[in-house]
């Protein structure tokens, strides 16, 4: 969803989002890495639908991920760190009650 | 044991936190300013030291406004006050001493004229100058754990967010808002993937449509949706708007840089709605009775900016709707004092003015404090307020001519759509909605009991504006009359072992 504006940053933070290794400039929010892969934070608990970053500012809660095992962070309101875990979360966690049945 | 003691603790380090700040430090008070994020400048300036220092090529993008805010922030850094940055409040506390020592006070709202001329004449004013006790409490996480700090004064300047803005798939990954745009233009040096479509309206919208375009990023469109009527109404307000420092030039030179890169600019747009699988693909719209469908990778919504008010809320502070700005505003007085003794707000949060008028606040906010704690004089607090208060005004004068400009239509602030979602947590949408308020559902609190609007993490933040104009709406009522949610503590979530660790005297 969004790209950065120089080919060649000096000073940078890798981390892994859902495993996969992902390179962001330093004191940036893991928010950014989300955006910059393109990819979403979770899905919702009620109807799975997907929700990526939408205020980057910590208002709207879209963000919620699971930081190095401790879920519900919001990503726009962490700083990356270099080895940090990042996992999507998907709807609600297993072995708990299932998602409400949709209204009529 | 005993918490940490100040004279006043600020929540926010924007333009109105940073300049009560600069201000309560020339007065010696002992001030501590909290702050959500890692650096002082508030959203506006959100990062303004490292992009000054580390990549000053990027200010030309942002703009002069921009880096005006870095002398600030500066100055604020080496005036004393301790920032905490990184510090979450989720609660703030009147310990019963306090409570007791306000009782007696009239909390009968003086006019603000009246303000102007002395409250020391004024039987009818609530603020007291009297010995306070430390009897305010502030709950705080940051990542270390749970702190509390205690405080005589405490100055709300937690700034604005952009409003709701419930179109039909507005939650879909893709769309953010421009103010996110531009924490990542500002933060990491990022620009959205294009093609990249903006809708809405506002100030924001042609700014980040102007900074996108000197960053090299070409807009497929900017798709504004202010009806005609509101030029007419704004034109009625331009005289004072002119004379306003630089917000009309600032304005007709943005849309100038559209029109000179050949960006397609269409305006009172109806009936915008995003489509796509699982991400954004298409945004669609109708422009005078024709129907558009532009592909595209990243949408940035903005329809204006609310003040952030969940901490004066949660405390209980009276408010009332502003029927132009379409948002709750706290009763203050011409200082900021609310109707919460030893509680101010100041800035953005009390009532949309932007950040020079936010810097103007902060300082008369901080004056009036300071005369409360008697380090200065009424004569001295006056002279000083008199200088500020005029640069407040010229600031405010444009306000009239903006607001009405830039008020969504009311189609883009209660979805007319049932299928439209308004509570983004829980999914529920308007339809869903009306049929409640249909049934004389009294208000915000009762439709969230019915229907877990606004029960999700964000706490109503993204519903709350909506639900409320939705109800008075259906039910012909005042939005004022309908209310909001009753916004509770803890306001940013904390663990339940942080706050055992707070109980048990375990702190910073």
């Amino acid at each position: 969803m969004f790209r950065s504006l120089r080919d060649e940053i000096l000073l940078t933070v890798t981390l892994t989002v859902d495993g996969e290794p992902c390179t962001v400039p330093v004191d940036v929010s893991v928010a950014v890495a989300l955006l910059q892969r393109g990819s979403i934070a979770r899905t919702t608990a009620r109807s799975g639908s997907a929700r990526a970053p939408y205020c980057m500012m910590g208002v709207c809660f879209e963000c919620l991920v699971e930081i190095d095992g401790v879920s519900n962070r919001q990503a726009c309101m962490v700083m990356a760190e270099d080895g940090m875990a990042v996992r999507s979360q998907h709807g609600l966690p297993a072995g708990l009650l299932p998602a409400p049945a949709e209204l009529p | 044991m005993k918490p940490e003691q100040f004279d006043l603790a600020i929540i926010g380090a924007g333009p109105a936190g940073m300049a009560a700040a600069l201000e309560a430090r020339r007065q010696r008070l002992r001030t501590v300013v909290l702050d959500e994020q890692f650096q002082p400048g508030g959203q506006i300036w959100r990062n303004v030291e490292a992009v000054t220092t580390r990549r000053p090529q990027d200010l030309f993008l942002l703009g002069p406004d921009y880096a005006d805010g870095y002398p600030i922030a500066q100055r604020f850094r080496t005036c004393g006050a301790d920032f905490r940055p990184g510090a979450r409040v989720w609660q703030i506390e009147i310990m019963p001493t306090a409570r007791q020592a306000a009782a007696g006070a009239s909390m009968a709202m003086p006019s603000s004229d009246a303000l102007d001329t002395g409250p020391d004449d004024d039987p009818q004013v609530h603020v007291e100058r009297r010995r306070t006790g430390a009897d305010r409490h502030l709950c705080y996480t940051d990542a270390r754990g749970a702190h509390r700090i205690a405080t005589r004064h405490v100055l709300i300047a937690t700034g604005a967010f952009e409003r709701p803005m419930p179109v039909p798939g507005w939650t879909l990954p893709g769309v953010l808002t421009c103010g996110a745009a531009q924490v990542m233009l500002k933060t990491a040096g990022m620009v959205p993937r294009t093609p990249l479509v903006l809708a809405g309206a506002g100030p924001l919208v042609l700014l980040v449509a102007a900074q996108l375009l000197r960053a090299g990023v070409k807009p497929a469109a900017v798709i504004e949706t202010v009806p005609a009527a509101n030029y007419l109404r704004a034109l009625a307000r331009i005289g004072p708007a002119l004379l306003a420092p630089g917000y009309i030039s600032k304005g007709l030179s943005m849309i100038g840089a559209l029109r000179r890169a050949g960006v397609p600019r269409f305006i009172g747009a109806l009936d915008l709605r995003l489509e796509g699988a699982g991400r954004v693909e298409s945004v669609l719209f109708r422009d005078r009775g024709t129907e558009h469908r532009l592909r595209a990778e990243t949408v940035l919504l903005h329809q204006g900016v609310v003040p952030n008010a969940s901490l004066w809320q949660s405390l209980g502070v009276d408010q009332t709707w502003d029927a132009v700005q379409c948002c709750f505003r706290p009763g203050a007085d011409a200082w900021g004092n609310s109707s919460v003794a030893g509680l101010l707000v100041a800035g953005d949060s009390a009532g949309i003015g932007g950040a020079e008028a936010a810097l103007c606040a902060g300082e008369l906010a901080a004056l009036s404090i300071a005369w409360q704690q008697r380090r200065i004089g009424t004569e001295e607090r006056d002279r000083r307020a008199k200088t500020v208060r005029r640069a407040l005004r010229a600031h405010w004068s444009a306000r009239p001519f903006l607001d009405r400009l830039y008020r969504p239509p009311q189609a883009m602030r209660v979805p007319p759509g049932d299928d439209t979602i308004v509570c983004r947590c829980e999914e529920v949408r308007a339809g869903e909605l009306r049929e409640l308020a249909a049934r004389a559902v009294p208000g915000p609190n009762q439709m969230k009991a019915f229907s877990r609007c606004g029960m999700g993490p964000c706490q109503g933040r993204l519903c709350g504006l909506t639900v409320t104009e939705l109800i008075a709406q259906t039910q012909r009522r005042d939005p004022g009359e309908v209310g909001y949610y009753r916004v509770r503590p803890p306001i940013v979530p904390v663990t339940v072992g942080e706050m055992a660790a707070l109980q048990s005297g375990d702190e910073r």
